[in-house]
């Protein structure tokens, strides 16, 4: 009796005492699970502005990590140290992510505001190039409407010209030919068997001149014709002095006289049958050629 | 002094009682099972799955053990599995809306470089 109850009582005080030394312990086990939390939890505490940041969260970790560290010293088994040690480092990590996302996003905000203020910029420089490019495309269109006026105008004249010279050719009866322009005299601007050009041969005259003064290169070469009656020595004579009349006619005009050459043809070359009145009437002409090469007028039909 | 045999008996009842109340005194933890499933589904909507998917599948797999011990009657378990769940899916939740940000915040960074390239010229 006496044997049972001491050995019970030495049991339970050696097991008192086994707990005891234990609780008081300083150094705990190493348990790598706690490590881990330590560091999570370090972690944690080493970003700036963590508490202001993700208050809630952080105060979360430390309440989990405090018990977690009470277990660890305490001794408790390690199934428990380690749930405690996983159960901080996941709050420690969760506090970490939610402070950092909130710092991120005031930077975001930041830039953001940035971002926008340069994009107006942007935009301002944009407008402000798009307003020069418009400023020189109208400058360089007037300039360009400005030619083409100026083009116009060129044309315009040039036209007229043509279109006076054209008048001009039909009033004048005028011909083109491969040796020039032939313009025909008829006799009957001659008084019968004279050289003396009549008043009505005037204006012809005038409007040979004006085509003579329009183009400075070109030159005249007057030839005279009659009909076959009468001697052709006779004919020659006067068909070269009718020539030289309407020379003299143009000279008075202010042509140039070097520009101006002249022959007599005589009964050559008549341009009609003789046997009628009226075929005569068409030989009796003088015929002014004009062209700017001396070669072709004097070419011989 | 008491006799070695009632102190026996007594002690034995002490260590039957307690150990009892160790199994039956922790309910059911309903709450906490609740708790982690929100806590699940909020960070699945945070897109957790993609962006934090090993810690999202540990919630995940913590939680189906919570409920497997809750089967079991082993509700001490299931509490602590629970708990532990909850934790991981919010972690889950904080890091995948942390990604995100990040790459807000990359996103940004990048326009900004550039706008201020176009504009030095």
């Amino acid at each position: 009796m006496k044997g049972k109850k001491s050995r019970i009582s030495s049991l339970l005080f050696i097991a008192a005492a086994a707990l005891s030394a234990a609780a008081c312990s300083t150094t705990p086990p190493v348990n790598q699970k706690y490590v881990d939390a330590e560091d999570a939890f370090q972690s944690m505490q080493n970003i700036p502005g963590v508490e202001q940041a993700a208050g809630g969260q952080v105060t979360e970790a430390r309440t989990s990590f405090d018990r977690a560290r009470a277990a660890w010293q305490g001794g408790a088994d390690k199934e428990q140290v380690d749930y405690l040690a996983d159960l901080a480092q996941s709050k420690a990590e969760t506090a970490s992510a939610v402070a950092k996302r909130r710092l991120l996003q005031d930077q975001i905000d930041t830039s953001g505001a940035e971002r926008s203020r340069l994009l107006i910029a942007s935009k301002e420089r944009e407008a402000i190039k798009a307003d020069a490019q418009r400023r020189n495309t109208e400058r360089a269109n007037a300039s360009l409407k400005a030619e083409a006026a100026a083009a116009k105008q060129v044309a315009a004249r040039a036209n007229l010209r043509a279109r006076a010279l054209a008048d001009q050719m039909r009033e004048l009866k005028a011909r083109e030919t491969d040796r020039g322009m032939v313009i025909t005299l008829d006799g009957v601007l001659f008084e019968s068997g004279s050289a003396t050009l009549k008043s009505g041969a005037n204006r012809k005259i005038e409007r040979i001149a004006e085509l003579l003064n329009a183009e400075q290169a070109a030159r005249a070469l007057i030839e005279g014709f009659t009909d076959s009656s009468g001697s052709e020595r006779a004919n020659l004579e006067l068909s070269q002095r009718r020539a030289e009349s309407v020379r003299q006619s143009l000279i008075r005009q202010g042509i140039a006289p070097n520009r101006i050459s002249t022959r007599g043809l005589g009964e050559a070359f008549p341009v009609a049958s003789n046997d009628d009145a009226v075929g005569r009437q068409q030989n009796r002409r003088v015929e002014i050629v004009l062209s700017e090469k001396q070669s072709d007028m004097t070419r011989r039909r | 002094m008491m006799d070695s045999n009632k102190f026996g008996m007594i002690l034995a009842a002490t260590v039957f009682v307690v150990g009892v109340a160790a199994c039956s005194s922790v309910p059911k933890p309903n709450a906490e099972i609740a708790a982690a499933k929100t806590s699940l589904d909020i960070a699945a909507q945070a897109g957790a799955s993609a962006d934090a998917g090993a810690v999202f599948a540990q919630a995940r797999d913590l939680l189906q053990s919570a409920e497997a011990s809750v089967e079991q009657e082993e509700f001490a378990k299931a509490k602590r599995l629970a708990e532990m769940a909850k934790a991981k899916a919010e972690q889950a939740q904080a890091e995948a809306e942390l990604a995100r940000t990040e790459a807000s915040a990359a996103e940004i960074e990048s326009s900004l470089s550039s706008l201020r390239e176009a504009l030095r010229n």
